[in-house]
């Protein structure tokens, strides 16, 4: 709010001073003021963005890589209390049939916590009505969802939900999840993915190979251990797969948050993008697999552990993969990268990309058929869509 | 004055202006020393400066400092032992910090009132930058909660995150007290 009332000072200034219309660069900046944006690009190479306010979540796309906006579309025209946060985020994705998806947190009418989608069947013009995922809004609270585009126009959606806890004292949140397409916004078939989740970290998805779900989440392992768990999603109605992926032993029983980052290469290896305080390592890790999980590959550290390195992303496309991070000293955060060319035997140096002098959100790594980038948004310095080659 | 510097100032008032309504009517701005005052409790804004303050206001004194939030399940249950603790030793200090924002107030009141903690000293992050906020009191920590800290009377410190045992509290505190 403060930021939308700041910006529009600014355009009153510049309006008083002169007859000109507000200056464009002004769309360039967070014009709603929400830090935690969600972006993706279509099909067609337009990057979509979804921006929280307070109490709305606006929409809007970019056809010139992030330079300029269209106008944005207000996706909840009711107002509602939007309850985004760092491991909240809103989520937006685009099907292959040009759909665009969104999910976003908000109090809901029934429950303190509640995640609503909304889907455009017509480029962005107009949306559906926000409605509670996964329906039967009464049963729980959801939140920290996750979104991925499957195939033929279906997107899953992946949630942390409350149903089966009877008791707040005992630890540990499920894992819900839905298929989204066009005709059913909501989604109608609800399903349970996992148990004893973590409770405030985001859940990491990606396809693999066979087009096929893998998640990574923090779980509550015997003893109070949080550590981090890979789950195969299984064709058929078949029990998707558990396997642990960390052994850092963090013993805590708290809200670490810094969820994980998970991508799927073109040869079925998963890389991993995790951060701990464990007992055997501290600070942010990579590490691989070539089996589907079955064995990971020795973490390896990355980021000045000087700098709270945090909130890793990772992508791959064919053997290269990349690793975003933010790195904080006190005063500016710094965006760093780092790459490979061979699926992650072996890795660039660090670089810093950009920079932000007050607070900034996570960084999203993107990629369409023009390269890869880096969607950041942080308070002071606005959006960005930050190309790497 | 000319018409120019004139108008320049007229324009400057009404910035001043347009940012000050937006300021009252935004609870997330920073406030110097704002307190929002109920019936109950008083939470403190903790804005950049307010650690050394804190840390002035108890000079000489052990104390305990617990950062929570109202949406950490595990903080619920540390704050049921420090109510236990606070009932057995009054004379311990303990300030909490709840690690919101100034708009989830109602709820952090709440809390605290069903807790049996409104009467100790109360402070809620104010303002947005909580990484920044977050670095003054321990450039070491990464935000994890509940993130307790046990200072002695010189003020020496020993910060832990999770929640803990009523044993570990026994062992910390027979260690900040002299």
């Amino acid at each position: 709010m403060g930021w939308l009332f700041l910006i529009g000072a600014f355009g009153l200034l510049s309006c008083a001073q002169s007859t000109q219309p507000v200056d464009s660069d002004a769309s360039r900046v967070h014009v709603h003021g929400g830090l935690q944006v969600a972006a993706a690009f279509g099909p067609d190479g337009k990057l979509w963005r979804a921006t929280p306010d307070k109490q709305h979540i606006y929409v809007d796309y970019s056809t010139d890589q992030g330079k300029t906006f269209s106008a944005p579309v207000v996706i909840n025209p009711e107002s509602q209390r939007i309850k985004v946060s760092g491991e909240n985020h809103p989520g937006i994705t685009v099907d292959r049939a040009g759909n665009v998806y969104v999910i976003y947190p908000a109090e809901g009418e029934k429950q303190p916590a509640m995640l609503y989608s909304s889907v455009s069947a017509d480029a962005g013009l107009h949306f559906t009505s926000p409605a509670p995922v996964g329906g039967k809004e009464e049963e729980a609270n959801r939140y920290q969802a996750k979104l991925i585009p499957g195939e033929a126009g279906r997107v899953y959606a992946f949630w942390h939900d409350e149903r089966d806890r009877s008791d707040w004292r005992l630890p540990g949140n499920a894992i819900y999840s839905t298929v989204l397409a066009a005709k059913s916004p909501s989604g109608e078939m609800v399903s349970k993915v996992a148990d004893t989740l973590c409770e405030c970290c985001r859940i990491a998805a990606a396809l693999d190979n066979k087009q096929r779900p893998v998640l990574l989440a923090r779980f509550i392992y015997p003893g109070s251990i949080r550590d981090h768990g890979l789950i195969l999603l299984q064709e058929d109605g078949k029990p998707p797969l558990l396997r642990r992926a960390t052994v850092d032993q963090w013993k805590i029983e708290a809200c670490p948050e810094h969820g994980p980052a998970l991508a799927v290469g073109a040869d079925n290896r998963f890389h991993l993008a995790w951060f701990t305080q464990g007992g055997v390592r501290q600070g942010v890790f990579y590490a691989y697999s070539i089996d589907q999980g079955e064995h990971v590959s020795d973490p390896l550290p990355f980021g000045n552990a000087e700098r709270l390195p945090s909130h890793p992303d990772i992508m791959a496309q064919g053997q290269h993969v990349v690793l975003a991070w933010t790195e904080y000293d006190g005063v500016k955060t710094q965006l760093q990268v780092m790459e490979s060319g061979d699926s992650g035997q072996s890795w660039s140096a660090a670089r810093a990309v950009a920079e932000a002098r007050n607070e900034a959100d996570y960084p999203f790594l993107l990629s369409h058929q023009q390269g890869i980038f880096v969607s950041w948004n942080s308070k002071t310095e606005g959006y960005r869509l930050i190309p790497l080659h | 004055m000319s018409r120019k510097t004139l108008f320049a100032r007229l324009v400057l008032i009404v910035l001043v202006a347009v940012v000050r309504i937006a300021q009252a009517g935004d609870e997330r701005l920073p406030a110097e020393k704002t307190e929002v005052t109920v019936p109950s409790t008083t939470l403190q804004a903790f804005v950049s400066g307010s650690y050394p303050q804190i840390l002035a206001s108890h000079a000489g004194q052990p104390f305990i400092l617990a950062v929570w939030s109202v949406n950490c399940p595990s903080c619920m249950k540390d704050m049921a032992l420090l109510h236990q603790i606070h009932q057995e030793k009054p004379e311990l200090k303990i300030v909490l910090l709840a690690a919101d924002d100034l708009s989830a107030s109602e709820e952090i009141q709440q809390i605290l009132g069903k807790i049996h903690l409104a009467d100790v000293e109360n402070w809620v992050f104010a303002e947005e930058d909580t990484q920044k906020l977050r670095y003054e009191m321990d450039p070491k920590w990464y935000g994890e909660i509940p993130r307790t800290y046990f200072f002695d009377a010189a003020h020496q410190r020993e910060g832990v995150s999770g929640v803990l045992s009523e044993a570990d509290y026994q062992n910390r505190i027979k260690k900040i007290l002299p």
